[in-house]
């Protein structure tokens, strides 16, 4: 019999997690400042080894659609430009996070593919959409972020929601309130707020599983709904388990996705995605 | 919209578009969407990205 959780516990999880590097607001103010220079955004980067590790793996694979190889961050910025580094910096700052080996029954490198790929697909969906890109990316990449936080401090309670949706193939999320009476999606939202991202960020991921509610949706929670629909769909994850979940209607109707444009999108997404080194399996 | 029903899209599109693939890709690309979309699939409903992605893989097997 698994416990339900109250939310109030597991906020006092969330403001016990480290807060993101102060590099990661610093490079997303920069992003939208023109007259900030990156030297000082470099040196910065540079002062935290294992960061710049990380981002310099990520900045190589060809999930930054890389044309030059990156031997240092001044090479990075240089060949992908700022607003990279800062998706790049922001991805490595999030995975050093969560202890990947707490929770067995979850499988932590398919859920990094699939947030990786949800990012890159809501941001390119943003680009058409004239969108903010950064957001569209965060908001991709941290959208199951409080799946991999209940995976890591309620390692047995989380399992039993695994094996709860597969034994009754239902959404992981129907699994979660039945079992635990919260959601991947509400503890995702306090992480965000905890991790001072922008209010809009934090709200698309905590209703990015809305499929109802027509009304009063932000460009953004269209863009992360589809964008997680689309990745599920073209199974990014690679997960035995995985499935799609439902798409709201009003969402696919506002987006007007053509033929000829999703085809390109799944080509592009897929072709990033190839060659993807995470870094996880060492 | 049920399992069966899927796999018949999928030699419907294969027939049309992908002539060059052999049955058993056909079929083990059908049965992981069928797998992936089985939620949608259970209510009777045509997931929006279903025939698109299906369209997708069996435009993949047939140039490969």
């Amino acid at each position: 019999m698994t416990t339900p959780l109250s939310l109030e516990a597991v906020v006092a999880r969330v403001k016990g997690l480290p807060p993101l590097p102060d590099i990661v607001h610093q490079l997303d103010r920069a992003v939208r400042d023109e007259r900030a220079g990156t030297e000082r955004i470099v040196h910065l980067v540079s002062s935290d080894p294992a960061l710049t590790t990380a981002v310099l793996r990520l900045a190589n694979s060809s999930f930054y659609g890389v044309s030059g190889r990156a031997v240092t961050l001044a090479d990075a910025v240089r060949i992908h430009g700022l607003q990279t580094l800062s998706a790049a910096v922001m991805t490595a700052a999030v995975m050093t996070r969560f202890d990947r080996s707490a929770c067995p029954g979850f499988d932590f490198e398919s859920s990094w593919r699939h947030a990786l790929a949800t990012a890159l697909c809501a941001q390119l969906l943003a680009k058409t959409r004239g969108h903010d890109e950064g957001h569209a990316y965060t908001a991709g990449l941290l959208h199951d972020i409080g799946s991999l936080a209940l995976a890591t401090w309620y390692p047995a309670e989380f399992s039993s929601t695994l094996a709860w949706s597969q034994r009754h193939q239902v959404l992981p999320m129907e699994a979660e309130h039945e079992l635990l009476g919260i959601d991947h999606a509400q503890v995702g939202w306090k992480v965000a707020e905890h991790w001072r991202l922008a209010p809009v960020i934090g709200e698309a991921i905590r209703r990015h599983h809305d499929e109802g509610a027509a009304e009063a949706r932000d460009g953004l929670l269209d863009v992360l709904h589809l964008a997680d629909n689309i990745t599920h769909a073209l199974d990014m994850s690679q997960a035995a388990n995985d499935m799609v979940p439902p798409l709201s209607t009003a969402t696919w109707e506002r987006m007007q996705m053509g033929t000829d444009e999703l085809q390109l999108l799944f080509r592009h997404i897929e072709d990033r995605m190839g060659h993807l080194d995470l870094g996880l399996k060492a | 919209m049920n399992h069966a029903l899927a796999s018949t899209d999928a030699r419907t599109v294969a027939n049309g578009n992908a002539s060059r693939a052999d049955g058993s890709a056909i079929d083990a690309t059908s049965d992981r969407l069928s797998h992936l979309f089985r939620v949608s699939l259970r209510s009777g409903r045509i997931h929006p990205l279903y025939l698109p992605v299906l369209k997708y893989r069996l435009l993949a097997k047939a140039g490969e």
